[in-house]
């Protein structure tokens, strides 16, 4: 594979799926928090 | 049929007796976001995705189609949570209350778009239906002439069947209510579409070669990237994949918890909207040169697979069919790829169905009247689609691009109310959420309807030179100017008409 290739894979995948790793890791992050004040 | 019939009848059933015991609002912050991931995720993550990626060189299409999530397909779907939390109206309610009472015409507008769509989105359900029955009957297999068969299905009266059986589906969803119909179906129909194309793209990037598809899907081309008509179709997937704009997430924000968030829920929806589009486009990828058929992307590219209904009820079949492994791989590739194609859609309507009987309902006529009116309306307004493929394609084209529009007048609503304003009420509210800054406003105020606006007269350009040449003016032509202008304008010269009455309506009622 180029390198061209590998950059773009990086940059497609990093932002579509680390984008939703993060959104998902703050969505749980906060849940617990809420539940933690709740408790 | 009695597969699909008698579930619905004993879940119809079931809705009647839990509908008193329940609140009608999302019961989990997970229920509304998996939801809000079936909005998103539909036919045009799946049968339009890989086209257009072929199409468009590869790699050199993903580059924009990663930038234009985050310049289009984010700040609206925050636009639209927000709006539906902060007013708790369906698409009429909602524009009058956050543009003024002037303007709610643009949320009836929005409203059709949305109810246009549903129309003929069933009939696409149907289809997916049929050909999963199609697939375990064995009548996809390496022998089938593929385009005969869509051809004897497509003139027969099946797709007006399913039609008919997906409308049903969907509307005793909605008829359970929020909590009870359609957060619990998308907890069962999204992890079961995730868990059929982990199966399959597991399967296809295991298979010989797949890493050429891969290498064609992610390597770039200097000369594509500097070709503007790319980075017009990567925004054009954006705005019709991901459900942006469309009203869809405005209702269920409608029905979601006060403290809901607004920023986190939209950035998992688009992206894993996005994801789920990669995923299948890797899939479809890895298959073609696992085939080792120089002609595989050719295919894609135009002739068979030129257009949504080529490439997936004719292209891909015999790719499936043509995969090493046996008849036993053939067969259970097609089927789980039909049944997620079915799910992927099927979520989708049923957002469509939940819109369009809310603004019925707010329009003061009962909930459950409401829901058989669209289910009505919608199995015979739909089934000249079912029966017609040119009035399927038209359908398609005015109502494909009236979605510009809504998006539009979502961002004038919000211009109108005051983007700095919207920011701090509408949207930094929720304590799970992340805080936007200042940068958002540039979005609603510039960025949003610079795309939608260079979009539609792209279309426009479109058909005037090359879709319906010397005819473009013509209302009864497929993809002219003149049929989308004559539709659109009916609509909104009603909506202008009785936009006095749509509001008052509206906004006296309280669900």
């Amino acid at each position: 594979m180029s390198c061209k290739t590998v950059l773009t894979m990086i940059f497609a995948m990093g932002s579509v799926y680390g984008g939703l790793l993060l959104s998902l890791l703050y969505f749980f992050k906060k849940q617990t928090h809420t539940s933690e004040k709740e408790e | 049929m009695s597969i699909i019939c008698i579930p619905t009848i004993v879940f119809c059933m079931q809705g009647k007796k839990l509908e008193e015991k329940r609140p009608d609002f999302f019961t989990s912050r997970w229920g509304f976001i998996l939801s809000m991931m079936g909005v998103a995720i539909g036919a045009g993550n799946i049968w339009r995705f890989s086209r257009i990626v072929a199409q468009n060189g590869g790699g050199s299409f993903i580059i924009p189609w990663v930038i234009f999530l985050f310049i289009w397909s984010i700040p609206l779907l925050m636009a639209e949570v927000a709006m539906g939390k902060l007013t708790r109206k369906a698409p009429i309610g909602a524009i009058a209350l956050v543009g003024g009472k002037k303007y709610g015409w643009m949320g009836a507008f929005i409203a059709l778009v949305a109810t246009g769509i549903l129309f003929y989105y069933s009939v696409v359900v149907g289809w997916g239906f049929s050909y999963f029955f199609y697939s375990l009957t064995g009548k996809i297999s390496s022998e089938t002439n593929f385009l005969t068969l869509w051809e004897n299905y497509s003139q027969s009266f099946l797709p007006l069947l399913f039609h008919g059986i997906a409308i049903t589906l969907g509307a005793c969803v909605v008829y359970r209510g929020i909590a009870g119909g359609v957060e619990k179906s998308n907890k069962i129909l999204m992890p079961l579409l995730f868990l059929m194309i982990l199966i399959m793209v597991l399967r296809a990037v295991t298979l010989p070669h797949a890493w050429k598809g891969i290498e064609y899907l992610f390597t770039p081309h200097l000369s594509d990237l500097l070709n503007y008509k790319v980075w017009i179709e990567a925004l054009t997937q954006n705005a019709w994949d991901t459900g942006a704009g469309w009203g869809l997430v405005l209702v269920y924000a409608c029905f979601a918890n006060k403290k809901e968030s607004v920023t986190v829920n939209s950035c998992i929806t688009a992206f894993s909207n996005n994801a789920i589009s990669l995923i299948f486009a890797i899939t479809i990828f890895s298959a073609i040169f696992a085939l080792e058929s120089s002609t595989g992307i050719e295919a894609l590219i135009s002739g068979e697979g030129s257009s949504n209904t080529g490439l997936t009820f004719i292209y891909l079949p015999k790719l499936f069919t043509s995969l090493p492994g046996g008849p036993w791989i053939h067969t259970s590739f097609s089927a789980l790829f039909f049944l997620s194609f079915s799910f992927a859609a099927l979520s989708s309507m049923i957002s469509m169905v939940q819109l369009t009987s809310q603004v019925i309902f707010e329009l003061g006529i009962p909930k459950k009247k409401a829901i058989l009116f669209t289910a009505i309306g919608a199995f015979l307004l739909g089934a000249p689609s079912a029966l017609n493929i040119n009035f399927f394609n038209n359908q398609d084209w005015v109502w494909g691009l009236g979605l510009l529009v809504s998006g539009l007048f979502i961002a004038l609503a919000i211009i109108k109310y005051g983007v700095e304003k919207y920011r701090k009420e509408a949207i930094n509210t929720s304590p799970h959420d992340f805080k936007l800054g200042k940068f958002y406003n540039i979005f609603i105020r510039f960025l949003i309807p610079l795309q939608a606006i260079v979009l539609i007269l792209w279309y426009f350009y479109i058909s005037i030179t090359e879709l319906d040449r010397g005819t473009w003016w013509n209302p009864f032509r497929t993809f002219s100017v003149g049929t989308l202008l004559l539709q659109w304008g009916a609509g909104l010269i009603i909506f202008v008409i009785f936009n006095k009455w749509l509001v008052k309506k509206s906004l006296e009622k309280r669900f």
